[in-house]
């Protein structure tokens, strides 16, 4: 027996999309400072009803402090919201930041490729 | 329109308000009747509970209906909890959160509603399967005002967001949906028009809304009525008194 529910078939998925964003400081930042940063953000500017319609998901295991590149899951009806919600993050624990969104893409995989700089079997066949 | 919450505890379980105290509150807000689904604690405390109903049943003019709601740990204890309570009482929930009780809930016929399927949880509890199985069983999903009352800010926005998916999944699968409180104390208690407005922010259309608060908690009554009193034999098969015309 499983114990998390299975996928949806395709047309009952919700269609979704992946900001990824990059963190312009000069000092390293935690992860979960970061996830805390962009949750407020979100709460503060879309309201609890607004983040939930987002269906907003900071992924975990993508932000390092060396690169400060991380990734946004949302709704894609919501692209623009949750945009507009990084750009008003100003601060991640005590230091002050901008968040610069790299991008938008339909799968985590895409997204990878396009913004975090990694490559595919295909593009060493190349 | 008569308007039933179906989900709420009496102090003779986990709640912390007495049933006149309830069912007081409940009248001054509008409800047609109230079901108390307190935890299934075997058949003592339901002898209780019924003695108390008895009681205050004279006091008010609402309905004051016999429910349980089953906390099962493990699917065996769930069945084993079922065959004991479904001929004692109206209404049967099962308190969900774990997939595994979620989906062996929505797989029985015996159940009528499932409360909180995402209960604790990051994702919506539910998937297809369960989905399928709870529209072909005829058990509702539902709408729990508590897990919202109780959440603030993040919390709250992730319980909002996996009820509005169970409410888009529900829909497009044809799964009824009830709205209730979920009371554990008066003090959680709700108007139920405050329900329809919850059932109608998170995605249903308002004339949907009220049927989750107001049809299908009444249907459910109904029919469980009607198996009790032995009126029905099967789905589609029901005894007709004599002198009354057939449906």
């Amino acid at each position: 027996m499983f114990d998390r529910p299975q996928h949806l078939s395709p047309n009952l998925r919700e269609k979704r999309r992946y900001v990824a964003f990059k963190i312009n400081c000069n000092k390293p930042l935690q992860e979960m400072d970061v996830n805390n940063a962009i949750w407020n953000s979100a709460l503060n500017f879309l309201g609890d009803l607004g983040a939930a319609k987002a269906s907003l998901f900071v992924l975990k295991g993508i932000y390092t402090p060396e690169n400060k590149i991380g990734m946004v899951r949302c709704s894609h009806t919501a692209v623009e919201h949750v945009r507009t919600a990084l750009a008003l993050v100003t601060r991640v624990g005590e230091e002050p930041v901008i968040i610069e969104v790299l991008g938008i893409s339909g799968t985590i995989k895409a997204a990878k490729r396009k913004y975090l700089g990694e490559r595919i079997l295909s593009s060493f066949e190349k | 329109m008569k308007f039933i919450d179906l989900d709420i505890q009496s102090n003779l379980s986990t709640g912390k308000s007495s049933v006149e105290e309830i069912a007081k509150l409940a009248e001054k807000l509008g409800f047609s009747g109230i079901a108390i689904c307190d935890v299934w604690q075997g058949h003592e405390r339901l002898k209780q509970l019924k003695e108390k109903i008895a009681e205050v049943q004279k006091l008010v003019k609402i309905e004051i209906i016999i429910g349980a709601k089953i906390e099962a740990k493990t699917v065996p204890e769930l069945k084993r909890a079922l065959e004991q309570v479904r001929e004692s009482v109206v209404v049967v929930c099962v308190a969900g959160g774990s997939y595994e009780i979620n989906r062996a809930a929505c797989e029985d016929s015996r159940v009528d509603f499932l409360a909180h399927p995402a209960l604790g949880r990051r994702d919506n509890g539910l998937d297809e399967v369960c989905l399928n199985a709870a529209s072909k069983n005829n058990i509702a999903i539902e709408l729990n005002f508590r897990e919202v009352l109780l959440n603030y800010r993040k919390g709250r926005a992730i319980v909002l967001s996996n009820l509005s998916t169970n409410v888009r999944l529900c829909q497009q699968l044809g799964v009824k949906m009830v709205a209730s409180s979920g009371a554990n104390s008066v003090l959680e208690m709700r108007d139920p028009r405050e329900l329809v407005s919850l059932a109608n922010v998170i995605g249903m259309e308002l004339q949907d809304s009220f049927t989750t608060v107001s049809d299908i908690p009444n249907a459910i009554v109904e029919s469980n009525r009607k198996k009790l009193e032995g009126k029905t034999i099967a789905p589609g098969i029901e005894i007709i008194d004599k002198g009354e015309k057939s449906v």
